[in-house]
């Protein structure tokens, strides 16, 4: 017994260095800045880089070192993963590897879908990015499928169907590989799906559990659902990766909007719906939850990345968990048990006065009555939200979050809900964006203090918004990125742009940053698609698509 | 007296036109020539075709800062083999599916518009569904369409001011050449010698799209010439296609335009020399009227088109200056010719060449050899160029101060033979079995050359072992060669050495055209990245690894 045990001890050790990214790998991400093995470069979803080599003294001088066509005109929205020299980069059509030093293509393996897929795919034809582990490169596809690829080959290792996507269901999210479990999420909150997130054996892609988010009769918040039978096109999708505290052993996630939009077939909280829940990766399990918007009727999905992170409040050293919500709320949690720190807004709001520290819930405005009695309203946030996916970045040493903010709103109101029908639209609602005119503030680029929402600085956002992910780094730089293509640096004390540069298409995706032979490289997908791309065709006419994948240095003289 | 002030009028009204819309004739001309830098305004950045810039801020001791300033998504998976051309900050390039319009300072698109053929159009495409650029002049952009059109954009806005049905591509024709205006004439040449087509150059009124007139490339009976064709209707489906644009010299006014391949490839049905296949043509622009012609290869039968760039130059030849046009042969030999009256001055080889032992200096033809013999009399033969030739389209570049011709050459062989062929119309007619030749361990496949053009003769060479160069060279006065590797390197060699000096990994293989310019005193180089072109089905196990993706990227100093 004893001796089977050490066998398996010595085979760990065996095969780890040599097929790599273990679970240490994996946990370390951030600590050897050669490899970038996480979503959020660090499973804390931090988004920040320690490495100060390019700073603002010469981010001037900042260059593309090469860039690779995708070969993709549906939309870039992929963080890439680099692994030992190699970089791993997906889009809804491909998964490619690329040596990272030159820019050569190593292998590049299709992605099969059927064509009338997108028919269920609300937001872009995408992919959010792969996970790595052990020899093998993880990916959904957009007909919701988890595929496994041989890291060396690109050649396909497993394949599992998650869910129909003919009943609406569909995957742009990237894997989470958290304590040996390859965790998946879903999309489809507006097509009435039942959202789940899925534990698989990364080795085999046995299936190792479901947690749906919307509490059916065997789970704790049935009673939230009136009728009771609503949690089956209740929403709740899981459409953006979770971060992971390894020494809590609880991943998070954000659920999805309810559904339908149209709260007239679901009375109640709606529970695990625009939810943050904690997550034992071994089992699926729930160890608590936090609801943000209770009865959510405007699509306020709380998937937008949890970030963690330890922090002072109110004097005392808190290990939180933090998310600007949808809502326009900032929620800072302890993510040791879900109570709630803080919860301030940090956009223009008027659905709801704020949230009542005592039970948590958001206390609903006046406006807010009027559109639940059918009225259709101006709401503040748009349904985009105050925020979309766009990731913040978290400088631990500043201890602020470094955003890409909407400004805008919507004309919303309930319309006759059709009956449900699976594989079609189901929300019951008109929803207007307001018009842009050039010149128009349509966001900002902000710091924001987590514990008060305030704004360092901020600056203006005009005529696109910026739907790009942020990164920060130890040389005081945010990068980021726009729908035109100007891939830019900013000073992350003053949000002052140092330098930018035009790539061949537009950005909507999320930088990252990493070293190779003690160089330091920043890396970033491109090509315009997405909801935001696609909705604005027109105005972005100048803009042309074509996915590519490009890397910058300083130029060395 | 009222004429008189009419005439005025009208000259008034041509200089203020002048001034105002630009691209004039006068500045097409100068361009390349000592014109203004700051543009490019014509295809081998003038109409000597020398791909050849007097510019030398990027040299070669700066080379090494060259970075890339901006790149353009040009939204096409089909590929990219366009020059691109500049006036007044503004860049023109064309793929087979857009013409788009970029703001050289930002790298802003500016507009783009989409290319309309119908969706079954590349079956009638031998090589690749590409373009080759655009022409400009007094306020419009002009290009040819994959289904035989020539459009003319307005240039502020892109939007179509006229286009012109040139040919029916289901009859085999199509055009990926760009267009040319020399003389006030704009003129397009087709493809389709493949197709059983009858080749032609199309002279068009630019500000109307109007046929001004047609000049085929196979003179139909009666005509001067059809005494070198069979009986018959042979002529018909004669090839002679004018896929490359020509050069033109507008003191001589005169356009020297190469002609392709004869149609089909298996000879034996037009006996004869088969006049203007694989010849060159000098042409009158305003009349299309044939001013000499000279024919390197008579009888032509594997695919030697002479339609690469004849490249101008006054170079001397055995102590006299000579007008000269210059011209890598695709079956090998580098011609030099009077471009006043067609005189052949020399045809050197400059590559392997088995097909031919010579060319006969007194009748200019090239004398076959045995080789030849036998595959006339059916036999399968290793030939030698292999099915790029001697050297592909890929356009060398001159420079007039060293005197020498800059090219990427091909070095390989293929097993040939004739099969029996039948003309059905808008299918491949060629009844040639042309199968790989296997191939030296060791020995290259292709060179970067710097070649004596008089005497065929390799200043240096570089070899290229596995995949062979498919771009269009530049030179420059910087002491450096820019051109492309279809693994998406973007290069700059030493021009007196033949070293690379520096490289850009871009997006895509690089199959197109670079350019040359100055915009507010910064010289700036430009190049198309997009694999395609007929390169890629030849070779798709060794490009496996390079996705398409067509793009334009600006380089500049580092400052």
């Amino acid at each position: 017994m004893k001796r089977v045990a050490l066998a398996t001890v010595l085979f760990f050790f065996a095969i780890a260095p040599a097929l790599s990214q273990t679970l240490d790998d994996l946990k370390n991400d951030g600590k050897n800045t050669d490899n970038v093995l996480t979503y959020g470069m660090g499973y804390h979803q931090n988004r920040y880089s320690p490495l100060a080599q390019i700073n603002k003294s010469n981010v001037k001088r900042l260059v593309p070192v090469w860039s690779l066509s995708l070969e993709n005109d549906l939309g870039e929205q992929a963080q890439p993963l680099v692994y030992d020299g190699v970089m791993y980069v997906s889009n809804a059509r491909w998964t490619v590897a690329i040596d990272a030093l030159t820019g050569k293509q190593l292998w590049r393996t299709a992605v099969d879908y059927e064509p009338e897929t997108p028919r269920v795919v609300c937001c872009g034809v995408s992919n959010k990015g792969v996970a790595l582990y052990n020899g093998k490169v993880f990916r959904t596809t957009l007909n919701a499928f988890v595929v496994a690829l041989d890291q060396k080959t690109g050649k396909e290792v497993w394949r599992q169907k998650a869910a129909e996507w003919k009943e609406g269901y569909s995957q742009t999210v990237a894997p989470l590989i958290a304590n040996g479990v390859l965790v998946t999420g879903i999309s489809g909150a507006e097509f009435g799906i039942r959202g789940f997130l899925d534990g698989w054996d990364p080795d085999t892609g046995k299936h190792l559990w479901r947690r749906y988010t919307t509490a059916g009769p065997e789970d704790k918040g049935y009673d939230t659902w009136e009728p009771r039978e609503a949690y089956l096109h209740g929403g709740g999708s899981t459409w953006i990766t979770g971060s992971y505290d390894p020494e809590l052993d609880l991943m998070y996630w954000g659920t999805g909007n309810g559904g339908p939009w149209n709260p007239v077939a679901r009375k109640g909280d709606n529970l695990y719906v625009a939810s943050i829940i904690a997550v034992r990766p071994k089992t699926g399990e729930i160890v608590w939850h936090y609801q943000a918007t209770p009865n959510d009727v405007y699509d306020w999905d709380a998937v937008w990345e949890i970030i963690l992170a330890d922090i002072k409040v109110d004097g005392q050293l808190r290990k939180v968990a933090m998310q600007m919500n949808r809502n326009g709320f900032l929620y800072v949690l302890d993510r040791t048990d879900g109570k709630l720190l803080s919860a301030n807004a940090y956009g223009k709001i008027n659905w709801a006065t704020h949230v009542d520290m005592a039970t948590g819930r958001p206390v609903e405005s006046e406006q807010a009555r009027k559109l639940r009695t059918g009225e259709q309203i101006e709401i503040w946030p748009s349904t985009r939200g105050a925020k979309n996916w766009p990731h913040a970045a978290f400088n631990p040493n500043t201890g602020l979050l470094y955003a890409n903010t909407n400004h805008g709103y919507s004309n919303y109101r309930f319309t006759d809900l059709a009956p449900f029908k699976p594989g079609f639209r189901y929300q019951g609602i008109e929803n207007s964006y307001a018009p842009v005119k050039p010149g128009d503030l349509v966001g900002h680029i902000e710091a924001i203090d987590p514990l008060t929402a305030q704004a360092k600085w901020r600056v203006p956002v005009h005529d696109y918004q910026i739907a790009s992910a942020m990164l920060a780094t130890g040389g005081a730089l945010l990068f980021s990125g726009r729908h035109t293509g100007e891939f830019f640096a900013l000073d992350a004390d003053t949000g002052q742009t140092l330098w930018e540069y035009r790539v061949s298409s537009g950005i909507n995706s999320m930088p990252i940053t990493w070293t190779h032979k003690g160089k330091q490289y920043v890396s970033v997908l491109v090509g315009l698609g997405g909801l935001y791309g696609t909705r604005n065709r027109e105005a972005l006419k100048a803009v042309p698509v074509g996915g590519s994948v490009w890397t910058f240095a300083l130029f060395d003289n | 007296m009222r004429k008189a002030i009419l005439i005025l009028a009208a000259v008034l009204l041509t200089s203020f036109n002048a001034t105002v819309l630009a691209q004039t004739q006068q500045e097409l001309s100068r361009d390349g020539n000592g014109g203004n830098t700051d543009d490019v305004l014509t295809y081998g950045m003038g109409y000597h075709q020398n791909r050849y810039s007097t510019l030398k801020q990027i040299n070669k001791q700066t080379v090494k800062r060259l970075v890339p300033v901006w790149s353009v998504s040009l939204a096409s998976n089909y590929g990219e083999q366009a020059q691109p051309l500049v006036y007044n900050g503004v860049m023109y390039v064309t793929n087979a599916e857009y013409t788009v319009a970029i703001d050289i300072d930002s790298g802003k698109q500016l507009w783009r518009t989409p290319v309309d053929w119908d969706p079954a159009t590349p079956r009638v495409v031998c090589c690749g569904i590409s373009n080759k650029g655009p022409a400009v002049y007094n306020g419009k952009v002009y290009r040819g369409t994959l289904d035989a059109h020539v459009v003319a954009l307005d240039q502020k806005t892109g939007k179509q001011v006229w286009k012109t049905k040139i040919a029916e591509w289901k009859e085999g024709f199509s055009i990926t050449s760009a267009p040319m205006v020399a003389n006030g004439v704009l003129i397009t040449g087709i493809s389709g010698a493949e197709f059983g087509i009858r080749g032609f150059l199309d002279g068009l009124h630019p500000e109307t799209g109007k046929q001004l007139w047609r000049r085929y490339t196979i003179p139909a009976p009666g005509e001067k010439g059809s005494e070198t064709w069979p009986a018959g209707d042979a002529y018909l489906r004669g090839g002679g296609s004018t896929w490359i644009t020509g050069s033109y010299d507008p003191e001589l006014d005169l356009v020297y335009w190469g002609i392709g391949n004869a149609g089909p490839w298996a000879p034996g049905g037009r006996p004869g020399d088969n006049l203007y296949t694989a010849s060159v043509l000098a042409i009158k622009p305003k009349t299309g009227e044939i001013a000499w012609h000279r024919q390197l290869v008579p009888n032509e039968m594997f695919d030697l088109d002479a339609v690469w760039e004849w490249i101008l130059g006054d170079i001397n030849v055995k102590g006299t200056q000579r007008k000269v046009a210059m011209h890598f042969s695709r079956g090998g030999f580098l011609y030099v010719i009077d471009r006043t009256n067609g005189e052949l001055l020399s045809a050197e080889p400059f590559e392997k060449v088995n097909w031919a032992s010579h060319v006969d200096m007194k009748t200019g033809r090239p004398v076959e050899t045995e080789v030849s013999k036998k595959v006339r009399a059916g036999e399968q033969i290793e030939l030698w160029p292999g099915q790029w030739g001697a050297k592909n389209w890929a356009h060398a570049a001159f420079n007039p101060e060293t005197g020498l011709l800059y090219a990427n050459t091909m070095h390989n062989s293929r097993l040939v033979q004739f099969e029996p062929v039948e003309y059905k119309v808008g299918q491949r007619y060629v009844g040639l079995k042309n199968l790989p030749a296997p191939r030296e361990a060791g020995s290259p496949i292709a060179h970067v050359d710097a070649i004596e053009p008089l005497t065929g003769k390799h200043k240096w060479r570089v070899p290229i072992m596995d995949i062979p160069y498919y771009s269009a060279v530049l030179a420059t006065a910087g002491g450096l060669l820019f051109t492309g590797k279809e693994t998406g390197e973007f290069i700059a060699l030493d021009i007196d050495t033949g070293k690379t000096v520096w490289q850009f990994q871009t997006s895509s293989g690089i199959n197109a055209q670079p350019i040359t310019f100055t915009h507010k005193g910064r010289q700036y180089v430009a190049i198309q990245s997009g694999l395609g072109g007929v390169n890629v089905l030849r070779m798709g196990e060794q490009l496996k690894n390079v996705p398409r993706g067509g793009s334009v990227s600006a380089f500049a100093l580092m400052d």
